[in-house]
């Protein structure tokens, strides 16, 4: 592939990062403390949460992963974001978002730890954000290849580079500039992707021509769900790991996509927002997914699965569309490497730091906050080119989240819903449960097992160790657990 | 009978069951937990009508993908 940029696609590149740059920047002038920082200062609106919720969710291994998964098992790979999103986001906006509303909190793991205590706190702020640095990693890897695809730009130049800019970004605007910057960001995304779908199925002799050759010689890539014997996604499998435990530990308990939920104006505004998002998120399949199959169909000549998405864009796109799919990847880039800067850097300052570093001077956590945010980034910037040795992005980082999603969503279920578990329990069935999953992972188990069978172990653990430990008071309990008549 | 062997289409049957008892259960949730704080209480801000569409998507979708 020749890697002659068209002008009119470079122009549009230029424009849009120039756009992106100047509003946040504008937006970051209104950062004073750390809750604007973080929270944006509570004053987020319902659609703008919605909107940044699909950014951050949509990230740039979610683009070019999903896509290579997609060429690989087909609409299969859909399930990420039907079962395996909308029933847990529907869970989040009516349970989980009103719950953690009441508590008052900047982060799930203060939630945690006033559900459980400090120790459950820190350990979960270290394992999210360790996990974290990874996802970002990740984005900055995916990003990379893009670049290097349609650039030619070698690896560790695009991790440099892309990895430089949002960073300056990041630092500068805090949640408030990623909330608005995402809302673009996912305009751009969606009109990105919907020229490809409106192009792939003109050049592929429309919707029936396109199902025709696409299970010509792969006959189950219409079917949503794969034979139960399947090496990556048995369907057992992604009913009881995914629907039942990632997709809910992820949109009840990822303080990456529920931070902006917390910086919402009101409560009934992080829930609409929450519930907003689903219907968008429904849609995604068709800006992620679709152009997987289209290379597939159109037998595109590339050397692994997560080179679709990025070969569609080179040969399908005419120049100037071509260069606004490009930055379509871009935006899923900084909306999601953005939100995860900021939300590792609130769990590191105020999770980590705020309960091992108890005389810290708290009116210093804005700079801290700001300090944090560059080293994470850097850290996730020499991780970023060993990516590429884990073979397929999306079941990489979906492994990573398998390993501790299991016993957490136990832990935020169970301290919720009952007023039975204990604090002691909470930080057994944490530790235990993990290593549970890293064993059961030693073992090349499929990841959707290791995470259903850690969740199911984390719930006895949590009932039976509760028997002989002490509960909190019940007047901490009242503003903890989800009561059915309180409202 | 060997778990591998099991049949696809019971994943889309259990699918659309799980949906389908979504669709139900939103409802008991009380209202007034869902408006709470709203600017108003007007029947849109009652965000439980809001996963119905979306239960619907949801339905035809696995059983268009069968």
């Amino acid at each position: 592939m020749d890697s002659v940029v068209h002008p009119l696609d470079l122009l549009i590149i230029m424009a849009y990062l120039g756009v992106v740059t100047w509003v946040g920047l504008k937006v970051s002038r209104g950062v004073h403390n750390e809750k604007d920082f973080f929270l944006a200062g509570r004053s987020l609106a319902w659609y703008v949460i919605g909107l940044s919720i699909i950014g951050t969710n949509i990230s740039a291994e979610g683009y070019v992963g999903a896509s290579g998964g997609a060429y690989k098992v087909g609409v299969a790979q859909a399930n990420f974001e039907w079962i395996g999103a909308i029933p847990a986001m529907i869970l989040a906006s009516l349970i989980f978002i009103p719950v953690y509303w009441r508590a008052g909190v900047y982060s799930i793991p203060e939630y945690m730890g006033m559900r459980y205590n400090g120790s459950v706190r820190v350990l979960l702020a270290l394992i999210t954000s360790t996990f974290a640095v990874f996802a970002i990693a990740v984005g900055l890897w995916a990003m990379a290849l893009t670049l290097q695809t349609y650039l030619d730009w070698p690896i560790w130049v695009g991790i440099l580079v892309t990895g430089t800019v949002v960073g300056l970004y990041s630092i500068a605007g805090g949640l408030r500039a990623v909330a608005y910057t995402d809302m673009m960001q996912v305009i751009v995304m969606f009109a990105g992707s919907l020229v490809i779908v409106a192009l792939g199925i003109a050049q592929t002799d429309g919707f029936t021509g396109f199902a025709v050759k696409l299970t010509e010689h792969n006959p189950d890539h219409l079917h949503a769900f794969l034979p139960a014997d399947h090496a990556d996604f048995p369907w057992p499998g992604v009913l009881m790991g995914l629907a039942i435990v990632l997709s809910p530990a992820y949109w009840c308990g990822s303080q990456t996509i529920l931070q902006r939920t917390l910086g919402a104006r009101t409560q009934w505004d992080a829930s609409a927002a929450m519930m907003a998002a689903a219907f968008g998120k429904t849609l995604v399949p068709l800006l992620i997914v679709f152009p997987g199959l289209l290379a597939l169909v159109m037998q595109a000549d590339i050397a692994y699965p997560d080179m679709a998405l990025p070969w569609v864009i080179k040969n399908v796109l005419p120049p100037g569309l071509s260069g606004l799919m490009f930055i379509a990847l871009i935006a899923a880039l900084q909306s999601t490497v953005d939100s995860a800067l900021n939300s590792t850097s609130l769990m590191i300052t105020r999770d980590i730091r705020g309960v091992l570093m108890k005389k810290a001077d708290r009116s210093k956590d804005l700079v801290v906050g700001r300090m944090l945010t560059g080293m994470i980034l850097v850290v996730a910037m020499l991780f970023a080119p060993s990516i590429g040795d884990f073979g397929g992005m999306y079941v990489f980082v979906q492994t990573l989240l398998s390993l501790f999603q299991g016993p957490t969503l136990a832990l935020l279920v169970m301290g919720a819903f009952t007023r039975h578990v204990t604090p002691v329990a909470g930080l057994v069935t944490l530790v235990t449960g993990v290593a549970l999953s890293g064993v059961l992972t030693l073992q090349e188990l499929n990841m959707l097992y290791v995470a259903f069978l850690s969740f199911v172990y984390a719930i006895v653990c949590l009932i039976v160790v509760s028997f002989f430990t002490p509960k909190l008071p019940d007047d901490v309990l009242n503003r903890l657990v989800w009561r059915h008549e309180s409202r | 009978m060997n778990p591998a062997d099991f049949p696809v289409e019971w994943a889309n049957f259990a699918a659309i069951g799980l949906f389908i008892a979504i669709g139900f259960a939103v409802f008991l949730v009380p209202r007034s937990m869902v408006t709470k704080d709203a600017p108003d209480q007007k029947r849109w801000r009652d965000v439980r009508w809001w996963a119905i569409p979306l239960v619907l998507v949801q339905l035809g979708l696995y059983l268009l993908f069968t």
